[in-house]
């Protein structure tokens, strides 16, 4: 690794400190120590007497305690990685069997010595157990020597396409190999993952471990994930053990898995343990292999710890960077265990159960709570990481209490550190406090920590830090960019540390200017949603201290305010700009332009007024601007823009009105946002009340047909100003329908006014009788009965009436034609009023049956859809179907043509179920059949049956 | 969901004396489509028109009674009882008691203060209920209708509010007199109450014209005021209710000639009678004499010139009996009785949708009726109307809907002969298409059409449960989740019993259907229940029980 984290040379223990920190780091982001280089905890502890214990036993089984079999003393001696046990393994390995094997697979392994080679290509040889090949091979591809032979040998065996990507290292193209062998539905095909993990190449490892984090813990694919953790324990590869000891932590175990049976879909009850033996088994992630997941994690971590291994606080971080973001609060249980294991306030809880207590307040101060103090206390780096949180549980009090006692604490916990242990919560900032007050060196203030410390929540930092600005002020006073940075502190004792201070400032020739150019700068890079207050100290002395040095400034520096994030500092920047020395043409166009469409509705009213100063020529030129801005959806905009209008209104007549009927125009649309269409008709009728006192009579129609609310408002207030002597009937009818109860009184009483006129337009005449309100209907009514000439009333006019669906209006129809009678109409009416949908119709119809289609067979056979109309009214109608039937029934029997074509009528009829239609029907169709001796196919007259009666005597 | 449409100018109707013209504003926001045609055959082109209306204006789900003011009461009241008993357990201070009894006479005083100050504004908002039911019963209205252009008809479809009546009028070319140019799609329409009293003026002496106008897609500008924007928040339930009801259209069934008198007389036993309590369903018989019982009348109306031309349920087998409620949604085929040849009626099962359609000469008016009326939790039925019925994947589904949409209409096994595709793969790639809203089958001329109800690609995921439940419940149904099961009736109550699995565990749980197949009170062990009762519907294992129940009681019925 190259590069330097310290801009001066340091001590060798502080070069040490820091080393370990970033190579801590950098295994957090993901980086792994390179297989074979020696490891950092040691190959091997000569002087350990448990090392030697272990030796012995591997000599003398029998001479081991009695609950210490063998594959646990081979088991420890690889775990401890004891060097020297390795020759004596090698030398268990052709005569053992079972599962020592396998343990001793796995401790060749873990060891890694090239002395032992020969063993484990004997145990990676073909024949063997899956699980022995595997850590053997693991073991082979440790061993640098080894290496290069087994991956080439495993490379020829995965499919061809993840091998070309792999030799290739084309990260992308392996990703899609991948993807196409796992979408086969073979079983066996995600052990492929298994390989990868095995290989550990740079290539492939991100691959795993997004596989890792994505994969569902279910069949077929839990088989692979159990094999690459079991590889992972081995190599004390705490990112993929991390990785899975948290997925298996929140991922409940496959549904109904927690009895011996589980049911499946299709096969019913299967037992657990036998389905879990078969190769394509459908169970495998059970709510027992759950369990011995989460506590073997524990395990493992438990024995790395007990034994003293340094990969122990690796595995730690990895868990509890995993299982960071949990929302309540209980921990985990093996969080629980690493963080809360020696708490004198929390007692582990019981098997599957989660710790309660993320935050140790129960805890005194000073006392450790994490399991191997001792291991922590080693890697002051990783104890920086808990203190600066984004773990799992109280990581952070745990971290921060860790380091809160060392001595040589400024030696871990550097500026940047300190800055932003700053900005978390109280515990990190009491121990940035406590690093900065054993780091500070008054001789060369570090300014970014100065005002970290001066704007940080806790009162005391403030006020050392305070003390410490007070305290190198010589130095800092040639720094007039740390003075702007202080204005700008969200804390207000710093803010007005610098207000205090500005004077002295102010005294050293050339800072007034250095320290507005960094204020203007500092102020364009606030933040959004920054305290409004913040800026509030700098404004004041901005407007008043240096008001007179602000009116000249430099237009641009000032503009770039306008485009700040926060809205206060644009907000600030509208009024510097306001208060500028330069008048309004002198303004660049573009920044008038970024002004006038400034997304804050202040800042834009602001550009609207110096807008409005501009010359009357310019502003004429500018019509559509103009109308933009008084129709804005921003009411402080629109308020700005009246000004220039009016004024320009006052002196151009032709600009007020073509500005009226612009608003007029925009009145009609949709409101764009809530009080647009109120201040419209304000202006139109304040500012530009001359030019509305003329609107013609066509405009006010279109307003009152609008469909905005405040437009037809305006045509309704301008309803009296036109000349109804100059509308049409047809307006003035259609204005005696209007919503509005004013706009209807008024059109009603040009109705009166102009009576004979609208009775001879047909059309106005029908809209009114047929209009919406009473009154309108009432007044149509009126000029029909007594307006209309008689000679005018003709029998279209009146089914025109009937025509109306209202039943009101069909009455008055109806009534009408009974006053107006006359036979020769009778024809007319029948045939069109017979079309009538309304029952009150068809019954007033049925009554001129007698009168207007007795005998005549035509007109019968054209009123056939009125025929069938009546007689299948359903359960209504029961006067005009009697008369119907007697119709048809009389006329029938008359004419033998007329009964042909009566007959299917009554036949279709007489199917229904109300009985006296039916009866009516069937007698119909018998006395028809009877008369002219016509065939039916719906009715047989069958003789009466003869029940054998009395002879006659 | 939201929906968005735009409109040029309004939907307008012009009666004159001679002649009458109704213009229909389309969306155009959607692709073009225009039309214009003089309309022959005018008497059943108002009464169909007229049915349509009343179905995008039906809602016939109970109402249920306002008892918001009585709730305020009883709180308030509640608030007096707790300081009286608190009062009381104060042995009892005379204060105290004096200060409640002077409370309490004050709140009665406010009390009726309120009730006549809110009198005359709920008067007037009840005047104005009444008023708008009586006459501008299209206020109610949710969706405008929507119109399709095709080479050889023009058709209208429309969903009622209550979510359960599917209408669609189709008008062949032939009856029309004169079939002006035209552009095939398909778009939304303005509607308005003030149209559908211009429909009613149509007579046979007086030319019509019919026009989708074309004008709103010709006018470029934005800024125009006679441009309406229309924003309508749907209900999923509503689309979803559409939705299921179109992909029931081509499901097999029992297909029933029906003469029109016969359907005359369901009306009039319905129209005649009241039913005051259950079961309120219409009981065909299709073996046998062709017959309905009209429950709970007991009365039995022979189906006497009417046949049965098909039957095949769901399930492949021949079916007894079927059993639809809803019926008074019939009601809206009664203007068309004088007017149609004959009706032919689809039932596709018992508690599932039901299709009529009515023969006008040239004319066609499909009702299309969900299973109930109100399709809320207590119905969920056991077919599930949007679960796909085969594997088609995208790229075979496009290619199906372009080759369709290239002629607009077609039956499927023509799609499948131009496409060199297998006809089941075409038949799974339309009901796909169904489902989605972009195609529907024309039960009279039994072709595939291709009409895309919405302008945008509507979110199928959300749509196709009405609830996590429903989904949970249809998931556990497939995979046999419900371990035993059984059923006894009391009292023409249906009592279920049975174990159905969870995630870890297997739940007890029991429902009771009553006759009209509701159901009326569940209980289970799963924490659900435990934490909702039935507040929110029933958990996804009752769910899951009445499912299981239901598939059995159908199987068994066919058999």
């Amino acid at each position: 690794m190259e590069g330097t984290r310290t801009t001066l040379p340091v001590s060798r223990e502080r070069a040490d400190a820091i080393l370990t920190r970033e190579l801590s780091r950098r295994r957090t982001e993901g980086y792994v120590l390179i297989q074979g280089e020696p490891l950092a905890d040691g190959a091997d502890a000569p002087a350990d007497p448990r090392a030697d214990r272990i030796v012995g036993y591997l000599h003398t089984p029998a001479s081991a305690p009695p609950d210490w079999p063998l594959s646990r003393i081979i088991h420890r001696a690889g775990m401890l990685r004891i060097a020297a046990a390795a020759p004596l393994l090698a030398g268990m390995v052709p005569a053992s069997e079972g599962m020592d094997r396998v343990v001793l697979a796995w401790a060749l392994a873990r060891l890694a010595n090239p002395g032992t080679a020969g063993a484990l290509r004997r145990l990676a040889s073909p024949g063997q157990p899956d699980t022995v090949r595997r850590f053997a091979t693991a073991g082979l591809l440790a061993i640098p020597g080894e290496r290069d032979g087994v991956r080439a040998a495993m490379l020829d065996e995965l499919p061809a396409g993840v091998s070309r990507a792999l030799l290739a290292e084309d990260g992308p193209q392996l990703a899609i190999a991948v993807g196409r062998w796992l979408e086969g539905d073979a079983p066996e095909r995600p052990l492929l993952m298994v390989d990868l993990a095995l290989l550990d190449l740079p290539c492939a490892r991100p691959l795993v471990v997004l596989w890792l984090r994505e994969v569902p813990l279910a069949p077929p694919f839990w088989r692979a994930v159990r094999r690459i953790f079991k590889l992972a324990v081995m190599r004390d590869d705490a990112d993929l053990v991390g990785i899975v000891t948290a997925r298996i932590e929140r991922t409940n175990a496959q549904p109904g898995t927690a009895h011996q049976s589980v049911w499946l879909p299709g096969r019913g009850s299967v037992n657990i343990r036998e389905e879990a033996q078969r190769a394509s088994s459908a169970v495998g992630y059970t709510a027992g292999t759950r369990a011995w997941f989460r506590s073997h994690a524990w395990r493992v971590l438990r024995r790395r710890g007990s034994t003293g291994q340094a990969a122990y606080v690796d595995l730690a971080m990895a868990v509890l960077r995993e299982l960071s973001g949990g929302a309540d609060h209980s921990v985990p249980s093996i969080v629980g265990h690493i963080l809360l294991g020696e708490s004198p306030a929390h007692a582990p809880p019981l098997p599957r159960r989660r710790w309660h207590g993320a935050n140790l307040s129960s805890v005194p101060p000073g006392v450790r709570t994490e399991r191997y103090p001792a291991l922590w206390d080693d890697r002051p780096d990783a104890l920086l990481a808990l203190a600066l949180g984004g773990h799992a549980g109280p990581s952070m009090s745990v971290g921060c209490r860790a380091l809160m006692g060392r001595a040589d604490l400024a030696e871990h916990v550097d500026v940047h550190a300190i800055l932003e242990l700053l900005t978390g919560d109280p515990e990190p900032r009491a121990l940035a406090v406590v690093a900065a007050r054993a780091g500070w060196d008054p001789d060369q203030p570090n300014q970014p920590l100065l005002l970290a410390l001066a704007g940080c929540l806790d009162p005391d930092a403030r006020a050392m830090a305070v003390g410490w600005i007070r305290d190198a002020l010589r130095l800092l006073l040639a720094e007039p960019g740390f003075f702007a940075r202080l204005l700008l502190s969200p804390a207000p004792d710093a803010r007005a540390l610098a207000v205090e201070l500005w004077p002295t400032l102010a005294t050293i020739p050339g800072a007034e200017d250095a320290f507005v150019h960094a204020l203007l700068a500092e102020l364009g890079a606030l933040p959004a949603d920054g305290d409004e207050g913040v800026h509030g100290d700098a404004a004041v002395l901005l407007h008043n201290g240096l008001a007179a040095r602000m009116r000249g400034w430099d237009l641009d520096a000032l503009a770039a305010l306008l485009s700040a994030p926060s809205v206060g500092v644009q907000r600030l920047g509208s009024v510097l700009l306001m208060r500028h020395e330069r008048p309004a043409e002198g303004f660049p166009e573009p920044l008038l332009a970024a002004w006038i469409t400034a997304a804050d509705p202040i800042v834009r009213a602001g550009g609207v007024r110096v807008f409005g100063q501009l010359p009357d020529a310019v502003l004429l030129g500018r019509f559509s601007v103009l109308l933009a801005l008084a129709a804005a959806p921003a009411g402080e905009v629109r308020d700005a823009a009246k000004g220039p209008i009016a004024r320009l209104a006052a002196c151009n007549p032709d600009f007020a009105n073509s500005m009226l009927h612009a608003v007029l125009r925009v009145l009609c649309l949709p409101e764009e946002a809530v009080g647009v269409h109120g201040d419209l008709r304000r202006l139109a009728e304040t500012a530009l009340a001359q030019a509305l006192s003329a609107l013609d009579d066509q405009a006010v129609l279109r307003l009152l047909t609008a469909q905005t609310a405040v437009a037809v408002d305006l045509g309704a207030a301008r309803l009296p100003t036109v000349d109804s002597a100059a509308l049409s009937a047809i307006d003035i009818a259609v204005l005696a329908g209007h919503d509005r109860a004013h706009v209807r009184s008024t059109a009603l009483a040009w109705v009166d006014h102009h009576a004979v006129r609208i009775a001879a337009d047909t059309a106005a005449l029908l809209k009114l009788i047929d209009g919406e309100w009473p009154e309108a209907r009432a007044a149509g009514a009126r000029l029909l009965c007594e307006v209309c000439p008689a000679v005018d009333r003709t029998p279209e006019l009146l089914v025109a009436v009937c025509d109306s669906p209202r039943p009101a209006v069909q009455a008055l129809g109806r009534q009408l034609i009974v006053d107006l009678f006359s036979s020769a109409h009778g024809p007319v009416l029948l045939a069109r009023l017979a079309e009538h949908p309304s029952g009150d119709m068809q019954r007033f119809v049925s009554g001129l049956l007698v009168g207007h289609a007795t005998d005549k067979p035509d007109r019968i056979a054209s009123l056939a859809p009125f025929f069938a109309s009546v007689l299948s009214a359903v359960g209504r109608g029961r006067v005009a179907r009697a008369r119907v039937f007697a119709f048809l029934d009389a006329e029938a029997l008359k004419r033998e043509d007329v009964a042909e074509l009566v007959l299917p009528w009554l036949e279709r009829v007489s199917g229904t179920i109300a009985i006296g239609d039916r009866a009516q029907a069937i007698a119909s169709i018998a006395r028809i059949r009877r008369r002219w001796g016509l065939a039916s196919s719906v009715v047989t007259v069958l003789p009466p049956e003869s029940r054998g009666g009395r002879r006659a005597l | 969901m939201h929906f968005e449409h735009r409109y040029f100018g309004r939907t307008h109707g012009e009666t004159g004396p001679v002649r009458s013209a109704l213009c229909f504003a389309p969306d155009t926001r959607r692709v073009p489509t225009h039309f214009t045609g003089l309309v022959d055959r005018r008497l059943p082109f108002r009464e169909g028109m007229a049915a349509l209306h009343a179905v995008v204006v039906s809602d016939l789900r109970p109402v249920q009674k306002d008892r918001s003011a009585y709730l305020a009461w009883r709180a308030d009241q509640d608030g007096l009882e707790l300081a009286s008993l608190l009062a009381g357990a104060k042995l009892q201070r005379a204060g105290l008691q004096a200060e409640v009894k002077r409370l309490r006479h004050r709140l009665n005083e406010v009390s009726e203060g309120l009730q006549v100050a809110r009198k005359p504004y709920l008067k007037a908002r009840q005047e104005y209920y009444s008023w708008l039911y009586r006459n501008d019963r299209g206020a109610w209205i949710v969706l405008d209708p929507v119109v399709t252009v095709h080479p050889d008809q023009l058709f209208f479809e429309c969903f009622s509010q209550d979510e359960s009546s599917y209408a669609r009028f189709g008008c062949g070319y032939e009856a029309f007199a004169e079939v002006g140019e035209l552009a095939c799609g398909t778009t939304n329409v303005d509607y308005s109450r003030k149209l559908a009293s211009e429909f009613e003026k149509l007579r046979t002496y007086r030319d019509t014209r019919l026009t989708v106008d074309p004008t709103g897609f010709e006018v470029a500008t934005d800024s125009d005021d006679a441009h309406r924007e229309v924003k309508i928040d749907l209900p999923d339930s509503w689309v979803r209710g559409f939705l299921q009801v179109g992909a029931a259209m081509n499901l097999p069934g029992a297909r029933l000639r029906m003469h029109p008198m016969d359907l005359h007389n369901l009306l009039f036993v319905l129209k005649s009678r009241r039913e005051t309590h259950g079961p309120r369903s219409l009981r065909f018989h299709l073996t046998g004499a062709l017959r309905v019982d009209i429950e709970p009348f007991g009365i039995t109306v022979p189906l006497a010139r009417s046949i049965v031309r098909d039957n095949v349920g769901i399930d492949g087998k021949a079916m007894r009996e079927v059993r639809v409620w809803g019926r008074r949604r019939l009601a809206v085929l009664e203007r068309l009785l004088p007017v149609c040849s004959r009706v032919d009626v689809t039932l596709l099962g018992t508690g599932l949708p039901s299709f009529w359609v009515a023969d006008l000469g040239g004319l066609d008016f499909t009702l299309g009726l969900s299973g109930w009326t109100a399709n809320d939790w207590s119905r969920h039925g056991a077919f599930d109307l949007m679960a796909p019925r085969g594997e088609v994947d995208a790229p075979t589904a496009l290619a199906v809907f372009a080759c369709l949409k290239s002629g607009w209409f077609a039956p499927a096994e023509a799609i499948a002969a131009k496409l060199g595709i297998a006809r089941a793969t075409v038949e799974a790639a339309l009901l796909q298409l169904t489902q989605a809203g972009r195609v529907m089958f024309d039960l009279s001329r039994r072709v595939f059409r291709a009409r895309e109800l919405f302008a945008d690609p509507l979110p199928m995921d959300q749509l196709r449960y009405a609830s996590p439940q429903e989904a949970s419940a249809r998931a556990l149904v497939a995979a046999n989740g419900v371990l035993s099961l059984q059923s006894s009736e009391v009292d023409g109550v249906w009592v279920l019993r049975g174990e159905v699995q969870g995630p870890r565990t297997q739940f007890r749980s029991e429902a009771r259907i009553d006759g009209d197949e509701r159901l009326q009170s569940a209980r289970c062990s799963c924490s659900f229940y435990r934490h909702n009762k039935l507040f929110k519907g029933p958990c996804a294992h009752v769910l899951a029980l009445r499912m299981a129940w239901q598939a059995r009681a159908q199987a068994s019925v066919a058999s």
